[in-house]
């Protein structure tokens, strides 16, 4: 067990650095000279290769590779063109509220994925089951920003049960509709592959032995066959990590969150590429961490899965 | 599964499996929900095919009748089906040319990501050792990186235009492709006729396309059928965040994104595109779905 968690953080860190150099590779091939960036398009020649030697755009890549970990060991993204502050202060400042959305968003799918999921498994072939069945294709068929405008019109103004957009001051009711965004597709499929191993499960022996005694069924579901029939979920989310973080962004700009997706989209406008890669660099270190969550959580559900 | 091809008159023998090749097109066309999958498909791939002349009204053109007196879109009524977008265009029109657009990023973008999927795959896995690897690990990266987030600061960098999109879709793509294709390879490739052609003298290259490539064909079919379904809602997401495809070419994202801000006052501007992005994506989900079970192949979303 041990050796199985040391070896899942040896690939995922080996995964980190991975991602940093991918992200370093795509800095360097930007067809926008960072220094010219900075001084402005009035500024002279020498002005800008100044600059340049500050940054040490001037050095071999290969020690510019070297400088890039050690600044970002320390936390260190670079500056942003733009705004004239550390990337990392940004980010920071950003990150709480992206946090927030992911949280709140993996809350809503469980919380609906998995008694539809129980509903259609128990009922299996009735008009719920089909039409749940129907609601999952439709969740994973639309992308999630166009749920946010759809709920935002439906919950926001015809209805105003939540605020239309905004951050306030940042309490929970900003976060409904915006986590119903994110979640609705997840919601969807996740009831599915839930029905779908509830069915295996309750199939197995130990269940009909558990029927053979006289257990109740209601007991039969959630005490006992629930638990195996929820590992296959647990993966998934933590494999679809990647797939909803680029919802979770989009997200953001439907809702004007001011989150890591604001953050981006802002510095888009003026290619502001330091702070575009930070914003890259950080969502996927989230996706290979909730990876790794994942990973060490199937094992404590499970613990007739031997690793090594 | 190796028993099969035990015999010596079987062992040159492709596995194939006649009574199911036989009968997967009855299969295809007895599930109903395929066939309504493959109905929507037909229909958005004729709009794309004929939007110049079932158009209605010209896609770009601002007509002066297209704004009510206060300068607001019209609601839908006899004239504009659909309604008109703000600028007065017919947002019927709009939309039946934006289906050429999505159509065209989705099948090249998707069509580019299961090649380059279906090459690292092959190639990975047939000659694993330091090259698979290597192969794999960067593949494993990639997948690391989210697709969306990525697409967006690739987009941004190299300047938005229809064929950028469609190539960025790709690079983000290709990943679920090779790695379902990767572990296919090494399973097929442990078997005894790849093992008798290649003591055969058969060259590498005639091996991985005579005799590897034939038996991934059915996997890259559902591949190219479901992947569309992503490629076109990642082409709408990045569209609507003003990264993909630019106006005043009609896309389905674009417009939501242009008309976002007049959700509540003209909210047909967002609910017909985003229908059309919904029918779309379900149409190539049904029907890819549908023929991955019919043709009894695996690999997910």
């Amino acid at each position: 067990m041990t050796s199985y968690v040391l070896r899942r953080l040896v690939q995922g860190l080996g995964a980190i650095l991975g991602v940093i150099t991918v992200t370093f590779i795509l800095t360097y091939i930007v067809p926008v000279n960072p220094a010219q960036m900075i001084a402005g398009p009035s500024a002279t020649p020498d002005v800008v290769a100044s600059i340049g030697h500050q940054l040490g755009l001037d050095q071999p890549l290969p020690v510019r590779y070297v400088h890039y970990l050690w600044n970002l060991v320390h936390f260190d993204l670079g500056r942003s063109y733009a705004q004239r502050t550390q990337v990392s202060a940004l980010v920071a400042s950003h990150l709480p509220i992206t946090l927030k959305l992911m949280l709140t968003g993996i809350a809503c799918e469980l919380l609906l994925g998995i008694p539809i999921g129980i509903l259609s498994s128990v009922a299996q072939g009735s008009w719920w089951d089909r039409g749940f069945t129907l609601f999952a294709f439709v969740g994973v068929s639309t992308p999630q920003f166009v749920v946010g405008l759809i709920l935002l019109y439906l919950f926001g103004y015809l209805v105003p049960w939540f605020p239309l957009g905004g951050y306030g001051n940042g309490d929970l009711n900003h976060y409904v509709l915006p986590a119903l965004s994110v979640g609705f597709a997840g919601a969807g499929w996740y009831a599915r592959v839930l029905r779908s191993s509830l069915v295996d499960v309750l199939r197995q022996d130990y269940l009909r032995t558990a029927r053979a005694k006289g257990v109740r069924p209601r007991a039969q579901v959630f005490r006992h066959a629930l638990r195996n029939a929820m590992l296959p979920v647990i993966a998934l989310v933590g494999l679809d990590l990647g797939v909803f973080m680029g919802g979770v962004i989009v997200v953001e700009q439907v809702f004007a969150l001011p989150g890591l997706g604001q953050m981006m989209w802002q510095a888009i406008q003026v290619l502001d590429i330091p702070v575009i890669m930070g914003g890259v660099l950080m969502t996927s270190i989230f996706v290979v961490v909730g990876n790794l969550v994942a990973d060490m959580i199937y094992p404590l559900l499970d613990p007739r899965i031997q690793y090594h | 599964m190796s028993d099969r091809f035990e015999t010596h008159s079987e062992v040159f023998a492709e596995p194939t499996a006649p009574r199911a090749r036989r009968r997967w097109w009855q299969r295809l066309t007895a599930d109903r929900t395929g066939m309504l999958g493959f109905a929507l498909v037909v229909i958005v791939v004729l709009a794309a095919l004929f939007a110049p002349f079932i158009t209605p009204h010209d896609p770009n053109q601002q007509y002066a009748n297209g704004l009510s007196e206060y300068g607001m879109p019209r609601a839908p009524d006899g004239t504009y089906l659909l309604g008109t977008d703000l600028l007065g265009r017919d947002l019927l029109s709009r939309i039946l040319f934006g289906a050429r657009v999505s159509l065209l990023i989705g099948l090249v973008a998707n069509g580019v990501a299961v090649v380059i999927g279906a090459a690292v795959g092959v190639i990975a896995g047939y000659f694993r050792g330091w090259l698979g690897t290597v192969l794999m690990r960067f593949t494993d990266v990639m997948t690391a990186f989210p697709a969306l987030v990525l697409a967006i600061a690739l987009a941004a960098i190299l300047r938005p235009s229809l064929w950028i999109v469609a190539l960025v879709i790709a690079m983000v793509n290709w990943v679920y492709v090779a790695r379902a294709i990767y572990a296919q390879v090494l399973a097929i490739r442990e078997q005894q006729y790849i093992e008798a052609t290649t003591a055969l003298g058969v060259p590498t290259f005639g091996v991985l396309v005579r005799h590897i490539l034939p038996q991934l064909t059915l996997s890259l079919l559902v591949f190219a059928t479901l992947g569309i379904s992503t490629s076109v809602l990642l082409e709408a997401s990045l569209s609507y965040l003003g990264v993909g495809v630019q106006p005043p070419t009609p896309s389905w994202g674009g417009i939501i994104n242009t008309s976002q801000s007049y959700l509540t006052t003209a909210p047909w501007l967002v609910i017909f595109p985003g229908l059309a992005i919904i029918l779309t994506s379900i149409g190539f989900n049904l029907f890819g779905e549908a023929l991955r079970d019919a043709l009894d192949v695996g690999g997910r979303r």
